[in-house]
């Protein structure tokens, strides 16, 4: 909820101990819950729990992760923004097929859409590649919230170049911010004057939201593959159908709501953590907290990660699109202005 | 002057954007669950009353705008500025053209007015919700008219136009709706 529509709200303060979902939507829940299960029972996945406080915290700069330490005699800890890493020493160690629901923290996401606290349905299969997971996916959809539109239907895939270039006659690195401005001029839409000539990704960012994502079928969810590989955060790089370098990334979107990212995932020890540091230097730059980097994980991709793929989905925001609610708090039994 | 972020966003909220007071209207938090945060708002121009989007990098910081509502007496009007009042200080303050926009239409005098001030000088004026006033000219009424719902044009002392049922007479006081400009009542 943004700070707007508590204020907005009508209901007196005295019936602020009252959940945010209704009964019926709860009980709608709990199914998704229990389909989830049998789905990844029926196809062989094991279900893990790993600690959702850990030593060390995420290093995207778009990430904010909470820290536990109250005093400074204590040590300090992260709560998990997502349980990647965790998940990935375990395939590292085990090499199966794993999944867990995991409630994950992210400091300042708070919106109609967003929650600080939210639940990820993550998954990783061994020996997948993007193919082989978007049809896990799609089978998943179906098998959890099929009876509901736009699940019904099966997924159609947008090229993230492909789009942006029918947008600006531009592949996306070969875009400016300055470009991407006048873009936005063309069609009135206001960009903001925050955004530096070395920001080409959060340009991008918004021009995609703002100019494609708006386009995206209404009746069926939308897979959204080849990202360009300043955008791969975890995944592996690869090449498109027509050649070009693009990170083997995809997301799922139903309507304009992203529901889940997903990589054909970075074994790459080096790689990664030339990532993690890059990452780190971005954060110093613009003054935000620096986690320490993740050693255990680093360690694991060292000793052999197997190929594999691995995706991480809202399922608030699945129940959210699936009833047609507007907001994220009617599928959660307290938002955040009543946790 | 203070500032505010992002985070402190929410509908009403005064600030400045390019040198003139807006308020928000609406704000949503946009952000890719890889990518970096915005926070997209529509603003009305407090000035020309033009809502438009205007789109933020999260944690980027905005002027807020002083502009504050005062409720203030009507005073009256020399043809140039509407005068009023501040019923505790006695202050005067003058009104122009701009800032008093649509509201001249509903001030004889001595009405409670919103008067919104920016930097201390009055930006718009809001009539109370509904006025009592008399109308100087309309067609004779038909009287017993009450039931076809017919509507003639009344003139007002201000220079209001408003739409009466038919057996209202000239010379007799109405109340009126200021927000939308539409007979309430005969005032007996």
């Amino acid at each position: 909820m943004t700070p707007s529509c508590a204020g907005a709200r009508t209901e007196s303060d005295s019936a602020h101990w009252r959940p945010s979902a209704s009964l019926q939507t709860l009980r709608f829940t709990a199914d998704v819950r229990r389909r989830v299960r049998a789905y990844f029972d029926e196809s062989d996945a094991l279900e893990v729990v790993t600690p959702v406080m850990s030593r060390c915290g995420a290093t995207d700069p778009s990430i904010e992760p909470f820290d536990t330490r109250v005093t400074d005699a204590d040590a300090r800890c992260w709560l998990q923004t997502s349980p990647e890493f965790a998940m990935k020493r375990l395939l590292a160690a085990y090499a199966c097929d794993i999944w867990q629901l995991a409630p994950v923290f992210r400091r300042a996401e708070k919106g109609h859409r967003h929650n600080r606290e939210f639940q990820l349905l993550e998954w990783y299969r061994v020996g997948a590649e993007l193919d082989t997971l978007m049809q896990d996916v799609s089978r998943l959809l179906k098998a959890v919230v099929g009876e509901y539109a736009p699940f019904d239907q099966s997924p159609v895939t947008v090229r993230y170049g492909v789009s942006i270039r029918a947008l600006t006659a531009r592949w996306p690195e070969e875009l400016t911010v300055g470009a991407i401005a006048s873009v936005f001029a063309d069609h009135d839409r206001h960009f903001p004057v925050g955004i530096g000539a070395q920001e080409l990704d959060a340009a991008l960012d918004l021009l995609f939201d703002t100019l494609v994502v708006p386009d995206f079928a209404k009746d069926r969810p939308t897979f959204v593959v080849d990202y360009p590989p300043s955008q791969a955060s975890l995944a592996r790089l690869t090449r498109d159908q027509d050649g070009r370098e693009v990170a083997a990334r995809v997301e799922l979107y139903a309507g304009s709501v992203e529901l889940a990212n997903g990589f054909h995932e970075l074994v790459d020890a080096t790689e990664q953590r030339q990532r993690f540091e890059a990452e780190l230097a971005v954060r110093k730059r613009l003054g935000q907290v620096t986690p320490p980097l993740d050693e255990a994980f680093l360690a694991a991709l060292e000793a052999g990660l197997p190929a594999c793929a691995g995706i991480a989905l809202g399922i608030d925001r699945l129940a959210m699109v699936a009833l047609g609610e507007p907001e994220l708090a009617a599928v959660m039994s307290f938002d955040d202005e009543r946790a | 002057m203070a500032n505010y972020s992002t985070n402190d966003f929410k509908g009403g909220l005064k600030i400045m954007l390019d040198g003139d007071p807006h308020s928000i209207v609406s704000n949503e938090f946009v952000k890719p669950g890889k990518g970096q945060a915005f926070t997209r708002t529509k603003v009305r121009n407090l000035k020309t009353g033009r809502v438009v989007e205007r789109t933020f990098k999260s944690n980027e910081s905005v002027e807020s705008a002083d502009v504050m509502d005062t409720q203030m007496q009507y005073l009256y009007s020399d043809g140039e500025y509407w005068h009023f009042m501040d019923p505790a200080t006695f202050e005067q303050l003058q009104a122009d053209a701009t800032a008093i926009g649509d509201a001249k239409l509903w001030l004889l005098g001595e009405e409670t007015c919103e008067v919104t001030l920016f930097n201390g000088e009055p930006l718009a004026v809001t009539p109370p919700n509904f006025v009592e006033m008399a109308i100087t000219e309309t067609d004779p009424g038909l009287r017993g008219d009450t039931a076809t719902g017919g509507t003639k044009p009344a003139h007002f002392e201000t220079g209001a136009v408003v739409k009466v049922p038919l057996f209202i007479e000239e010379g007799e006081k109405i109340r009126v709706d200021t927000r939308t400009g539409d007979y309430v009542s005969r005032v007996k």
